[in-house]
């Protein structure tokens, strides 16, 4: 079956203004979308630019945004949409090339709220176990893939990028949830910062732009509470 | 730059928009009370300019304005405190409900009372 699609390119290297190149493909039915896009640059125009890694949805490198909503290109298959099919690369970042935009902002603020576990508050040689009740509070929190969907989503970051993002509070969130972590005081201070946790206006773009079906506004408000408790 | 329109953008919209609403009002409502300072004639003047039924519009506007972001302000509390946020939808349909009706019970009650005067 014939569809088409509605691409945005972009070229940094040509003086050409961003436009929309339109390709007709002839898809399959079990097609994604990352297939069609595969296609396109595989028989028709090499030049076209986009991530993908996986195409199992879990590397996040191929978010973007399809008919106007933020989606995983290898997990939204072609039928389930209708007309031409509007690609373009994720709104809120900056476009490097077609569909390929500058991620490097967007991971300076995960890394800002130290996504790791700090335990080294009562040193051990030993593994350090959990409960599986323990390990059941981190469900909705662990399983983000970092793609992007939901801080290029998000209204509070479009107005200030400097804004830390729903992604890396819901990563936050994923250590200070975490029974074996001591590291809270240590995030406090980003978190509790001007661009941190207060900046989230429970817009909830975010919650319906991931892909993994997570809820970071339930996980900011978490942190909220326990932050304001904490200070109280 | 616009997301996709839902539930959770619309209420934040409608709060911005009431909330500015709100803050104008304020700001017009103080200019009104200052000429209070200015005596009796001048309060009786303004009173008397804006006893319009363009200014009966706009109060009616303002009970809207000030429903919806009073009752939104307590769904917010519902999702900042109470894990509502699995619910913002349905809280949102809710707050919509209960704006409505207290909305057009009051914008009823002020229309009714201007148009029979004692
Ligand atoms: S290619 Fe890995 S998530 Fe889509």
């Amino acid at each position: 079956m014939e569809r088409q699609f509605k691409v945005f390119r972009y070229d940094p290297e040509s003086s050409k203004k961003p436009y929309f190149q339109t390709y007709t493909v002839d898809v399959q039915k079990s097609w994604t979308i990352l297939d069609a896009l595969n296609a396109i640059k595989w028989e028709q125009d090499g030049s076209l630019s986009y991530r993908r890694s996986c195409r199992h949805g879990i590397c996040g490198s191929c978010a973007m945004k399809i008919n106007g909503k933020n989606e995983l290109a290898c997990e939204l298959q072609v039928f389930t949409l209708k007309g031409v099919i509007k690609v373009e690369p994720l709104p809120g970042f900056e476009v490097l090339r077609d569909l390929v935009t500058d991620m490097d902002r967007f991971f300076g603020h995960i890394e800002a709220v130290k996504p790791w576990l700090i335990a080294g508050l009562s040193p051990t040689d030993k593994e350090r176990l959990q409960s599986p009740e323990d390990r059941k509070k981190l469900d909705g929190l662990y399983e983000c893939i970092l793609c992007g969907a939901c801080t290029s989503s998000c209204p509070s970051y479009w107005s200030n990028d400097d804004f830390l993002g729903p992604a890396a509070l819901l990563k936050a969130a994923r250590y200070c949830f975490d029974t074996r972590d001591e590291g809270f005081h240590e995030r406090m201070d980003v978190l509790n910062s001007r661009n941190g946790l207060w900046r989230c206006h429970t817009i909830f773009n975010c919650v319906e732009a991931c892909p993994k079906d997570l809820n970071p506004t339930e996980a900011i408000v978490r942190l909220r509470a326990r932050l304001a408790a904490e200070k109280i | 730059m616009a997301y996709r329109w839902h539930a959770g953008y619309i209420a934040w919209l409608l709060n911005r928009i009431t909330g500015l609403a709100i803050t104008f009002y304020l700001a017009v409502h103080i200019w009104v009370m200052h000429h209070l300072a200015k005596g009796k004639e001048s309060f009786d003047g303004i009173m008397e300019f804006i006893q319009s039924p363009v200014t009966l519009i706009f109060e009616v506007l303002l009970i809207g304005a000030v429903l919806y972001h009073g009752i939104n302000g307590a769904r917010i509390m519902i999702i900042e405190f109470f894990g509502g946020s699995k619910h913002q939808k349905s809280l949102f349909v809710g707050t919509l409900v209960v704006a409505g009706v207290l909305f057009f019970w009051t914008a009823f009650a002020a229309l009714s009372h201007i148009s029979t005067p004692h």
